[in-house]
């Protein structure tokens, strides 16, 4: 592997990374500008064309496109996905979002951190494997996808299209160490119906709010411990959280109206269908009990994907070969064997794993932390680190 | 109907009065808000040369207060209404009152422009028709009821004595002679805000809200349901409004819950705040991270001292007799008392002035606040000629 360093650190250089990922940051990519990601898109493959490296861009919806690169391996090998997401969230909070810059060792800007930075650390790893005649047997795939911020259109287009690799890495931020694992989540919307009643007549009313205190009533008490109790070695436990509540018009007038919002955190081994039902089973007691009960629960259009695809967990096993070449490359890099954890937000790396069956790890640089925020930055030094890590997990996982 | 008292003023002086004051927006956002409509009034009484005149009460907004003297020796009687309306909420022309259907439509024609006329047309009725009264009749057009009740505080503490008092707010056909007191409260609930990830580090907001929810559900309402009344509606708790929380995967760090009470006569308002503070300090004592504080709410806060009183007056007393006595005669319809189910000022003027109080007035409640408010013009006929009634009668 030290072979394969001498071979590709002189094309891997701060200088160049960061004017890669400046580039990116400087084509907007947010909800709101017209075919979003595509402009980013034709940057990337401006890179690729520029090294020769074969690229296309594929339309997925609405003008806003994927680009996929590819080094051809000369056959036989492992072939490895390198995925990032193109499109950012909003530059609005961010103080010269577009307009990145160095300040103290760090570039700051929209989507350097979420998730720019990583797309230049892979650009910059196929174009040093090939400047430095890396012989790779398998291929090495590059997918920049749409729409994760919202319903990952673009990763569910790369997955029908029939994307094929024996080891995904996408690269959301873990501060350059291996995640192997997150928790699924769903987010649901819970709508009481009372009966409104203004004024003095208050008895004649229904009221939502109550409805919704008997509701989160049993949640507490007979769904949240059992959930609580469902444990994981790297994912710690299931999670719900009653998030959001908001009912009622008027404090003289019988609230007809609840409305409650719940998030729920679920675990590689928990099935997804029955996470909903568990709610759904609530209600119908509370409905059976009491007639005038009625709740409508969905799941909240913000968190509606295709037809057939929700957020799911994953887990890849510590024996994968995906996990023991990232955490090889990681080690080479970083100068410390770290034990992959899991990751805490969710990300892409659940569509591949679980709709593709692809083996997939996380990691990439910079915090989680600073994502969205209005002070988002990526280290350059760890833009130079997950580039190296990023090329020699491929050499490593495609030899 | 059967009208006979009123024998100098015309109906359509009426209707022009209710449609000139309707005409003349007093909801929240106008400037001086109520004094344009106080100018208004006073200038009616002026011309008829009926001592009136415009007090400032806060913020330049004023009363209106007049008072037709006596000859002497006789008891004193208060007309008193609200200048007053909610916003328009929706009512197309509310300020552009018209004719429909024998009915004034526009924003207050019921509550209460339509009934401060027919009290003024009482007063103007009784000195047209040169038969002087021994006692004072003292009109009074208060200011901010639908909020805070600066006006009605001023109108107590104006110094005016009355012997009885009559709240035009409207109630065809019923003498109100009870109502229940009211007040609104809003409870915070105060948690530790983390994000979801970290769950077991914070304190949920809304979890805590449930618990006071259940309480006031469970232990309190039942009571409060059981407090019953001859006229009123019984008493009532409703949980009325619930905000907790920023967003979904956030462990919510508030939570605010907003409660009305309504509460009998026989109950003493500070047992209203000490059953909710019981139930505080037993969730408190049983779960250190259960923390809410109770406040009136910030619309409803009167000036110190003053709260939204119930009140209750024997309707076998003379003056609820007389005034149902006189109404039946003006209107030839069967009278009956009631609970007023609504508050209104009259809880203030019997608790303070502690003189017989009640409420009648022309229109119907159920048309007040809504987006097709109006009010018929027989009724405020009827309501003139009753009230002209009941001043002839207890000020001689």
């Amino acid at each position: 592997m030290e072979q394969i360093l001498e071979k590709i650190d002189q094309y891997i250089l701060a200088d160049d990374l960061v004017e890669r990922t400046g580039a990116l940051v400087r084509c907007p990519s947010y909800d709101g500008v017209p075919n979003q990601e595509t402009e980013a898109a034709e940057c990337i493959k401006r890179m690729f064309d520029a090294e020769g490296i074969p690229c296309t861009i594929e339309h997925v919806v609405d003008g806003r496109c994927n680009v996929y690169a590819t080094l051809k391996g000369s056959g036989g090998g492992k072939t490895l996905l390198l995925t990032g997401h193109t499109d950012t969230v909003s530059p609005d909070n961010h103080p010269r979002g577009l307009d990145p810059y160095l300040e103290d060792g760090n570039l700051v800007g929209r989507g350097t951190c979420d998730m720019k930075g990583a797309l230049a650390g892979m650009i910059a790893a196929l174009i040093a494997l090939k400047r430095g005649g890396v012989a790779l047997r398998g291929d090495v795939i590059f997918a920049g996808c749409i729409d994760e911020e919202m319903r990952s259109y673009g990763t569910i287009a790369a997955i029908e299209k029939g994307i094929r690799a024996d080891g995904a890495v996408v690269g959301e931020p873990t501060g350059l160490q291996v995640h192997i694992a997150q928790r699924g989540l769903e987010w649901y919307e819970f709508n009481f119906q009372g009966k409104t009643v203004h004024g003095g007549r208050q008895r004649e009313g229904i009221n939502a709010i109550l409805m919704a205190n008997h509701f989160i009533t049993k949640v507490e008490q007979e769904l949240a411990p059992k959930v609580f109790a469902r444990k994981h070695l790297l994912l710690t436990e299931a999670t719900l959280n009653v998030g959001v509540i908001h009912g009622g018009t008027g404090l003289s007038t019988v609230p007809g109206a609840c409305r409650l919002l719940i998030d729920r955190r679920f675990l590689p081994n928990e099935d997804y269908d029955e996470v909903g039902q568990e709610f759904q089973q609530l209600l119908d007691e509370l409905a059976a009990e009491d007639p005038k009960f009625r709740c409508e629960m969905k799941v909240m259009d913000v968190s509606v994907m295709k037809p057939g695809y929700v957020h799911q967990p994953f887990e890849t096993p510590l024996d994968a070969q995906i996990v023991q070449s990232a955490r090889c490359a990681a080690k080479l890099v970083r100068g410390v064997d770290e034990q992959p954890i899991a990751h805490v937000a969710w990300t892409d790396a659940g569509m591949f794993s679980h709709y593709a069956h692809i083996p997939t790890v996380i990691m990439g640089p910079g915090a989680g932390v600073v994502c969205h925020s209005e002070h988002e930055y990526v280290p350059v030094d760890e833009l130079v680190k997950i580039c190296r890590q990023y090329a020699l997990l491929a050499a490593d996982f495609c030899h | 109907m059967k009208i006979s008292e009123l024998s100098h003023v015309t109906r359509d002086e009426i209707v022009k009065w209710t449609m000139d004051l309707v005409a003349i927006p007093s909801y929240k956002t106008v400037p001086g808000r109520e004094t344009a409509c106080a100018e208004y009034i006073r200038d009616v009484f002026a011309k008829e040369g009926i001592d009136a005149e415009v007090k400032e009460v806060v913020d330049g907004r004023c009363n209106v207060y007049a008072v037709l003297k006596g000859t002497g020796g006789g008891k004193n009687l208060l007309l008193n209404g609200h200048t007053d309306t909610v916003s328009p909420y929706g009512m197309e022309h509310a300020t552009e009152p018209w004719i429909e259907d024998d009915c004034i439509w526009g924003r207050g024609t019921a509550d209460m422009k339509g009934p401060l006329v027919s009290m003024m047309a009482a007063v103007i009725e009784i000195k047209r028709s040169g038969k002087p009264l021994k006692g004072d009749v003292i009109y009074t057009g208060v200011i901010d009821e639908e909020e805070r009740g600066y006006g009605i505080v001023d109108l107590v503490e104006h110094g005016f004595h009355a012997d009885a008092a009559i709240v035009g707010e409207p109630c065809a056909f019923e003498v109100c002679v009870a109502q229940r007191g009211v007040e609104w409260f809003r409870f915070d609930l105060k948690g530790r805000q983390v994000h979801g990830g970290v769950q077991w580090l914070g304190v949920n907001a809304i979890s805590k809200a449930i618990k006071l929810i259940h309480a006031i559900e469970t232990e309190l309402q039942p009571q409060v349901n059981a407090r019953t009344h001859p006229i009123n509606h019984s008493s009532t708790v409703n949980v009325g409004v619930i905000h907790g929380g920023t967003e979904l995967s956030t462990v919510a760090g508030d939570c605010t819950v907003w409660v009305d009470r309504r509460w009998q006569p026989y109950e003493e308002y500070e047992q209203v705040l000490k059953e909710f503070q019981d139930i505080i300090d037993r969730l408190s004592a049983e779960d250190p991270d259960f923390k809410c504080t109770m406040a009136v709410t910030d619309e409803s806060t009167m000036p110190e001292g003053y709260i939204h009183w119930p009140f209750e007056l024997d309707a076998d007393s003379p003056f609820a007799q007389l005034v149902r006595e006189k109404l039946a005669l003006s209107s030839g319809e069967e009278v009956r008392f009631n609970g007023k189910t609504g508050w209104t000022d009259a809880g203030v003027i019997y608790h303070c002035m502690k003189i017989p109080t009640l409420v009648t007035g022309p229109g119907f409640v159920v048309e007040a606040h809504t987006t097709h408010e109006h009010i018929p013009i027989d009724h405020l006929m009827i309501w003139a000629d009753a009230y002209t009634r009941v001043a002839r009668s207890f000020c001689d």
